[in-house]
């Protein structure tokens, strides 16, 4: 009798931290959409030609750095896009005189448009009057924050990125192995970053 | 260090049975071996195919240990494929025979 007792109690546990790896995997899947989206909108950036600013020469590239952040905020990020018109462009006196131009002329836009993710790049098109062609993404190939700084959060962060980059067999090892594969990953980043 | 080496030879026994300690032995050394191999590679330029095969050897012998462990708790060694249950359950103590 008891035994059956011990029995179903670890049944509801077991339950309960199945629903609770389920929850937890849906809040990562969630952040991934959004990382998405934001790469969307600045797709859409492009096509509304919100940001881009004037520069001296009508062939010099046209970049600015939209949203960067520190260590200090968990949540650090460099991302930078790049635009290199393929044609003459005249010379603007505002950024506004350059924004009526490029939304008045978008049909005459041609160049290439490249996104920067912490100096890595992440995305590449080209902009044929006004029309995109050529998408290529690089996410895969990029290991976000590829310079952690030894301080806890970097740390943390570090051991999160390999985590999220592992291949799928390593994920179903570290799933089974849980705090394992977590711990294992958090000395192996601070061997990496503590110890150069 | 002599538990974890014995998991090693008990690599396809999935039926016999093992104590606590030989499991929480093989799972901390294991994370020491793995941690001590990434270092290999990253600061000694060992191949990156040493980690790999030992990923893949320590992980059968990973599930290995544990059904057997769950065997040992008196549970189908199954429920050690259930992530975070097969850690809990692996901690229970041995069941003792009639």
């Amino acid at each position: 009798m008891k035994n059956q007792k011990s029995k179903s109690k670890i049944k509801i546990v077991s339950l309960f931290l199945v629903f609770l790896i389920h929850f937890s995997c849906s809040k990562e899947d969630n952040q991934i959409s959004n990382s998405n989206l934001s790469l969307k909108l600045v797709e859409q950036f492009i096509y509304n030609t919100d940001e881009l600013y004037n520069s001296s020469e009508n062939y010099q590239q046209k970049s600015s750095n939209f949203s960067k952040r520190d260590w200090s905020d968990p949540d650090f990020l460099t991302l930078k896009y790049v635009f290199t018109p393929d044609v003459s462009m005249p010379t603007f006196e505002s950024e506004e005189d350059l924004k009526d131009f490029i939304v008045e002329n978008h049909e005459r836009t041609s160049g290439v448009f490249e996104l920067y993710w912490d100096n890595e790049l992440v995305y590449k098109c080209d902009v044929v009057d006004g029309q995109i062609f050529n998408r290529q993404t690089f996410i895969n190939e990029v290991s976000p924050g590829s310079n952690y700084p030894c301080t806890y959060r970097g740390i943390k962060q570090c051991a999160i990125d390999r985590i999220h980059n592992l291949n799928w067999f390593d994920k179903t090892r570290c799933i089974l192995s849980g705090l394992g594969c977590v711990m294992e990953n958090y000395a192996s980043c601070a061997a990496d970053y503590c110890f150069k | 260090m002599k538990d974890y080496l014995l998991a090693f030879t008990k690599i396809f026994n999935f039926k016999d049975n093992a104590s606590i300690k030989e499991f929480w032995s093989f799972f901390l050394v294991d994370i020491v071996v793995k941690v001590l191999l990434h270092v290999l590679v990253s600061k000694f330029s060992v191949s990156e195919y040493v980690p790999k095969v030992y990923n893949v050897i320590s992980f059968i012998v990973f599930i290995s240990i544990g059904f057997r462990r769950l065997k040992n708790a008196g549970y189908s060694g199954w429920l050690f494929l259930i992530p975070l249950v097969n850690l809990v359950l692996a901690s229970l103590p041995e069941k003792k025979s009639n």
